[in-house]
């Protein structure tokens, strides 16, 4: 990763947003779209070289999401000095090392079952006061009657999508994450630019 | 964009509601705070709708704005002008060509579709409010899925009057989970919530909350088994367009006691009407 050091000696190791007020209307509305029909692959479109092993798609919700008001998370995979400077000179957010500070957590891959049950679930006063997960995968597709069987708020049925690049550990953690609601935490799963949102209303099946 | 912020607001107040939008989304029916700014418009002129809209309009939306069903009201003028002004949208009156409607306490006749957001503006978002006045207990009988009260409400309804006479903000069930008032609509529009292929937010700028009805998403009215939920009826159709499945305002037509039922939803009213003249 190369940083350029410009003129007024900031070092800006990645561009933000062009044009701040209509790209991150734009990504919010997909991330939204995402988040309200869960399991649909979401493009965000724009291209972006990846920021250490931020990928674009990352970096696309960090900027759309995340600012001085959000405690971030990043995993030691994650958490290099590029990530970390992109994360201070764009959102201004404060990185944290405690799950359960953080508002976002953005992983490289899915933690062990010790750090995935550390992460903030809200109070059943306020179960908003959640960490949102953003994990890197592979990539995602949605051959019907594979892999996942996802139904819930926001599905019509049932949608089917398959994820590549993800641990195992994960599906079997999500029914307990899900059985908790409204208590729970919300994940995006993200390949390259392409997003695929798991409110906790999400149940699963496993297709064999 | 020459004088104002695409869609008003600041970046970071959106980030902010944007976030609580994605909350609400993941608790259907519960009611996420978030920190309400002051409008250019007083409280009650729906403020949070305004702000809801706001964070999710994109320079590509055709926005509707209906008070009372109606386009061509004061509220909806003004808040259609308010972003024509400082999103430079495109705006419209029909129901189909929009990409967000904006609602005052009504959910139009045309059937919504997956890629359209109804974003409602409700000035009282808590059900219990009227039946326990601090926050404190009514955040407490959310966490724990205490509902009797709202039961015993409309219980008592029914041994008053015999049925249910609650007939607008009538409150439902999301999900199975929590229970939310839809805002003041009429408790006709209630079933059209249940399993909309459209998103449905709610923005209450007052009160500073906001909360979700994901797409197909269960939304039942509460009521009893020997009272069933029923919506309300009329005796004549609509006298200008003939319609019988819709909600019918009553307006004065002089000084004499005349009178007249017409739609309330204007779009889908004259919509009507050009196609039996075309017809003829």
């Amino acid at each position: 990763m190369q940083t350029i050091i410009n003129q007024t000696g900031i070092s800006a190791s990645t561009a933000g947003f062009d044009q701040e007020a209509l790209a991150s209307a734009r990504n919010f509305r997909l991330i939204m779209d995402a988040m309200a029909r869960p399991g649909n692959i979401v493009r965000l479109g724009l291209q972006k070289q990846p920021v250490g092993k931020m990928s674009a798609g990352s970096q696309m919700v960090a900027l759309t999401l995340c600012d001085h008001e959000t405690p971030v998370l990043l995993d030691t995979s994650l958490g290099e000095e590029p990530v970390e400077e992109f994360f201070r000179f764009h959102c201004g957010s404060s990185l944290v090392d405690d799950p359960s500070k953080a508002m976002f957590a953005f992983l490289s891959g899915v933690p062990d079952a010790d750090m995935l049950s550390a992460f903030s679930v809200g109070t059943p006063a306020y179960p908003d006061r959640s960490t949102t997960l953003v994990i890197e995968v592979d990539g995602f597709d949605s051959q019907p009657d594979k892999g996942l069987a996802l139904s819930g708020p926001g599905i019509r049925n049932v949608h089917y999508l398959q994820v590549s690049g993800i641990d195992a550990h994960f599906w079997k953690w999500w029914p307990g994450n899900a059985s908790r609601f409204p208590l729970g935490v919300d994940a995006i799963l993200v390949s390259d630019d392409a997003i695929v949102a798991l409110p906790r209303t999400v149940k699963l099946m496993e297709i064999a | 964009m020459t004088r104002y912020n695409f869609a008003y607001l600041n970046e970071q107040t959106k980030k902010m509601i944007r976030r609580a939008l994605l909350k609400a989304i993941a608790i259907p029916g519960y009611q996420v705070p978030f920190a309400s700014r002051e409008m250019p418009m007083p409280y009650g002129w729906g403020t949070g709708g305004v702000q809801v809209t706001a964070s999710i309009l994109t320079a590509d939306d055709v926005l509707k704005v209906i008070d009372q069903g109606a386009d061509d009201t004061t509220n909806a003028v003004s808040i259609r002008k308010f972003f024509k002004k400082t999103a430079e949208v495109r705006t419209t009156e029909v129901t189909e060509d929009a990409s967000v409607i904006q609602t005052r306490h009504r959910i139009p006749e045309t059937p919504l579709r997956e890629d359209q957001i109804l974003v409602y503006q409700v000035p009282i978002p808590e059900p219990l409010r009227f039946l326990e006045p601090r926050e404190t207990e009514t955040r407490k009988m959310h966490a724990y899925e205490d509902y009797g009260l709202m039961h015993v409400k409309l219980y008592e309804d029914i041994s008053q009057h015999g049925h249910i006479a609650t007939t607008y903000a009538y409150p439902v069930s999301v999900e199975g989970r929590y229970v939310m008032d839809p805002s003041p609509t009429p408790k006709f529009d209630n079933p059209k919530m249940n399993d909309c292929p459209a998103l449905q937010l709610f923005g209450a700028g007052r009160e500073k909350r906001i909360y979700a009805v994901p797409p197909y998403t269960r939304v039942v009215s509460l009521d009893f088994e020997d009272h069933p939920f029923e919506v309300q009826q009329w005796d004549a159709p609509c006298e200008l367009c003939g319609a019988r499945d819709t909600f019918l305002d009553e307006v004065i037509t002089d000084d004499a006691g005349g009178r007249m039922f017409v739609c309330s939803d204007t779009d889908y009213c004259s919509k009507r009407q050009a196609e039996s003249e075309a017809a003829e």
